[in-house]
């Protein structure tokens, strides 16, 4: 999975990146209900981070959305 | 913060705050607000272009969505340039269930505006449309 930047955007300590974490599902992927086996699909999710810095560190992380698109998971419970 | 606000990044949070007022109340002349070319985008309806696709977006909720206010006490404006970045959460009831961001994992949301000439010339809005949590199951963390 690699993230692509789109826009970044800056006011004092607060950065805030558009960006989209894309990628292939080529390997097991442990949910709570259990395994879902590698099923080659790609994924491109779009979100936003918002970084608030202090003294040169990041002083809170908030990532929109808060769960990740699930469109691309099988709609039937995975086994395990 | 806001006494450092040039009165452009006032125009555009005032802006921003009658968005969210036209929104909730379903109002159709929240469009006056955007170009007509305007990019929208929402997650899962993805992107739209031009202002209209505003309610092709709105048209994925008719059905569930009983109502919807945004926490407009709570927003917090992040004004660059010509972007207007909104953090905030809202409440409200889809298919009978209730939401209210920070207190339910749903309704929190990003908003990244983008003006032009005094109007919108682009929204993304980035939020977990799952609302009411009917999704957490496939989550680690639900």
């Amino acid at each position: 999975m690699h993230r692509e930047l789109y826009e970044v955007i800056v006011q004092g300590d607060v950065v805030i990146v558009e960006l989209s974490l894309n990628g292939t599902h080529r390997g097991p992927l442990e949910l709570p209900k259990g395994i879902v086996p590698p099923s080659g699909k790609r994924m491109k999710a779009p979100c936003c981070d918002v970084f608030r810095l202090k003294d040169g560190k990041i002083q809170s992380f908030h990532c929109y959305p808060i769960v990740t698109d699930s469109s691309w998971l099988p709609d039937e419970t995975p086994t395990r | 913060m806001a006494d450092e606000m040039s009165s452009n990044d006032q125009n555009k949070i005032a802006l921003a705050r009658e968005y969210f007022m036209r929104a909730d109340q379903g109002r159709r002349d929240v469009l006056d607000l955007f170009h007509e070319d305007a990019e929208i985008y929402f997650p899962k309806f993805g992107f739209g272009f031009g202002r209209q696709s505003f309610f092709e977006m709105v048209k994925g909720f008719e059905g569930s969505l009983e109502h919807i206010q945004h926490d407009y006490d709570g927003l917090k404006f992040i004004p660059s340039g010509d972007y207007l970045v909104v953090e905030g959460t809202s409440h409200g009831k889809m298919s009978g269930k209730s939401w209210a961001g920070g207190k339910t994992p749903g309704g929190r949301f990003c908003n990244v505006f983008k003006f032009q000439d005094g109007r919108i010339s682009s929204l993304h809005v980035y939020l977990d449309p799952d609302y009411t949590g009917d999704d957490e199951a496939r989550f680690r963390w639900g």
